[in-house]
C-alpha cells in the first residue's frame, strides 16, 4: 500500500549503491559490445556486462542529440535498462 | 446529512508528488502501489525510474523543474511547447507509477525476478506507456492539473517506446475483439499486473479466446507452449529499440503481426488434436484481425516465428552492436517441441459465453 507519508525531493546524485549500476569502461559505439557472440547461450555475469555496456552507450547518445525528443527516448531505453540490470542483481 | 469531503488539488510540487501514487492506483483500479513514498530527485543521469526498493527516482532538469514553474505560473496561459514540457514530465510520473502497481499482496521481489525473463521488460514497457498514453488526462483532471495548466489537455507530445507500444496495442485489441471485451480492458488489465502476473495473464486471455479450453483437458502443455511464443515475440522487440521512432513502430507492428500468425499456426495445430477432421475451422481461428492489422502479411506461410527483415531501405546488412547486445539482453526460451498429448477428441461446445479477463 502507499504510504501515508511523502518525502520531498531532495536534489541528489542518484544512489549508485541502492541502483547497484556498475559504470562499465566505455567502448565506442562501433565496436562489439562485451559478448555478443553468443547471447542465448551467454551466462548472467555476460548479460549483465551487456546491459552496463548498452546503459552506457544509451546516455551517451543521449547526451550527444540536440533533439529533446530523441535525447528523452534515449534516457527512458537506459532507465529501462537500469531497472533490468538492477532486477538481475542478487 | 453527511458531508462529502473532497480534498483541494494540490497546489504545488511536493502536494502534486505526495498525491500522484494513491491517483495512479485510483485511476488504474489496481490493488496496491508498491512505490514507498519516496521521490529522489536526480541530476542529469537517470530520467525516470521505478527502483525495486520503491523509491521513485526523477530527474530535476526535466521533469521536476517545469512541474515547479508549472505551479509558479499556476492558472497562467502558456505557449504549446511549455504545455507540452509539462505534460511531458506528468507522463514520465504517471509511467513510472504504473510500474509500481499490482494487484493486492504482489510483492517487489517476485515482479523483480519475473521482469528478468525473456519478454518481461518490453511487455511491461509497453503497457506501462500505451496504459499512461491513454489514462493521461484522467490522471491529469483527478489532481487539478487542468486548472494549474489551462490548455495541457491537448497539449500532445510524442509518445515513447515505439518498439513496445504497438505490439502491446495489436494483442490488446485483438483479443479485445475476438473475446467481446472493452476497448483497453486488456490493457487495464495487464497494467494492473507486476511483471509476475503480466505474461500468465497474456496467456490466459490468448488461450481463452481460442476452442482449447472446451476442446482440451486441464495439464496439457499448450498454455506453456503458447507463452514461450509471446515472450519470443515481445523478447525480439528489443532489436528495434534504438531504431527510428518511425521504423521502431513499424517493426513493431510487423513483428507482432508474424507473432500472431504463429501463435494461430500453433492453435490450430493444437485444436487439430482434439477435433474430427470436418469439424475444423476454416480458415484457422487465430489470425489478426484485418481492422487492427493494417499491414500486408510477411509471414502468411511460415510456420515458426521469424521476425520480419528491416526494409531494405534501411541498409544494414547485419545488425548493430547495440542491436546485437539488446537482442542478448533476454535471450529466449527454447520452444518447446513436444506436440499436445494425442487424446480422444471431446464433444466440441460451442463459444457462448464472453472470455473473461480472471486468471
Amino acid at each position: 500500500m502507499e504510504h501515508s507519508s511523502h518525502t520531498p525531493p531532495h536534489r541528489t546524485q542518484p544512489d549508485h549503491a541502492r541502483l547497484t549500476f556498475a559504470e562499465p569502461a566505455h567502448a565506442p559505439l562501433n565496436v562489439d559490445p562485451p559478448n555478443v557472440a553468443a547471447p542465448s547461450r551467454s551466462t548472467p555475469a555476460e548479460r549483465q556486462a551487456r546491459t552496463d555496456w548498452l546503459v552506457t552507450e544509451l546516455r551517451r547518445l543521449a547526451a550527444s542529440t540536440d533533439n529533446p525528443h530523441e535525447q528523452a527516448n534515449l534516457r527512458r531505453s537506459a532507465d529501462s535498462l537500469i531497472r533490468l540490470a538492477t532486477a538481475s542483481r542478487p | 446529512m453527511t458531508a462529502s469531503v473532497i480534498a483541494a488539488p494540490p497546489d504545488s510540487l511536493e502536494e502534486l508528488l505526495a498525491r500522484s501514487g494513491q491517483v495512479a492506483v485510483e485511476v488504474s483500479g489496481a490493488g496496491q502501489t508498491a512505490w514507498n513514498g519516496q521521490v529522489v530527485e536526480t541530476v542529469g543521469e537517470v530520467l525516470g525510474l521505478a527502483h525495486w526498493d520503491g523509491t521513485l527516482y526523477l530527474d530535476s532538469e526535466c521533469i521536476l523543474d517545469p512541474l515547479r514553474q508549472m505551479y509558479l505560473h499556476a492558472g497562467e496561459e502558456q505557449p504549446l511547447p511549455v504545455l507540452v514540457q509539462y505534460r511531458e514530465s506528468l507522463a514520465t510520473l504517471l509511467h513510472e507509477h504504473a510500474h509500481f502497481l499490482g494487484p493486492a499482496g504482489a510483492t517487489q521481489e517476485a515482479a523483480r525476478g519475473a521482469f528478468t525473463r525473456p519478454g518481461s521488460r518490453q511487455l511491461e514497457e509497453g503497457v506501462a506507456e500505451a496504459w499512461a498514453q491513454d489514462h493521461l488526462n484522467e490522471y491529469l483532471t483527478r489532481l487539478g492539473v487542468d486548472k494549474v495548466a489551462p490548455g495541457i489537455e491537448d497539449a500532445r507530445g510524442g509518445g515513447y517506446y515505439a518498439a513496445f507500444v504497438p505490439a502491446v496495442r495489436i494483442l490488446a485489441a485483438d483479443l479485445e475483439s475476438r473475446g467481446n471485451l472493452q476497448p483497453g480492458e486488456v490493457l487495464r488489465a495487464l497494467n494492473q499486473q507486476t511483471a509476475e502476473g503480466q505474461f500468465p495473464l497474456l496467456t490466459t486471455l490468448v488461450y481463452n479466446s481460442t476452442r482449447l479450453p472446451d476442446l482440451e483437458p486441464s495439464g496439457t502443455s499448450t498454455r506453456d507452449h503458447l507463452e514461450t511464443i509471446l515472450r519470443q515475440g515481445f523478447a525480439h522487440l528489443d532489436t528495434y529499440e534504438l531504431a527510428p521512432t518511425g521504423l521502431a513502430a513499424a517493426q513493431s507492428r510487423s513483428t507482432t503481426t508474424a507473432l500472431l500468425h504463429h501463435l494461430s499456426t500453433e492453435v490450430h495445430k493444437a485444436e487439430s488434436h482434439h477435433t474430427p477432421t470436418h469439424e475444423l475451422p476454416l480458415p484457422p481461428q487465430f489470425l489478426p484481425t484485418p481492422a487492427l492489422l493494417n499491414t500486408t502479411h510477411p509471414t502468411s506461410h511460415r510456420l515458426t516465428f521469424t521476425p520480419p527483415a528491416p526494409p531494405h531501405s534501411i541498409h544494414r546488412s547485419a545488425p548493430s552492436p547495440l542491436q546485437t547486445a539488446l537482442s542478448g539482453i533476454s535471450p529466449p526460451a527454447p520452444t518447446p517441441t513436444t506436440p499436445p498429448p494425442t487424446h480422444p477428441a471431446p464433444t466440441t461446445r460451442p463459444r457462448t459465453a464472453p472470455k473473461h479477463l480472471h486468471r
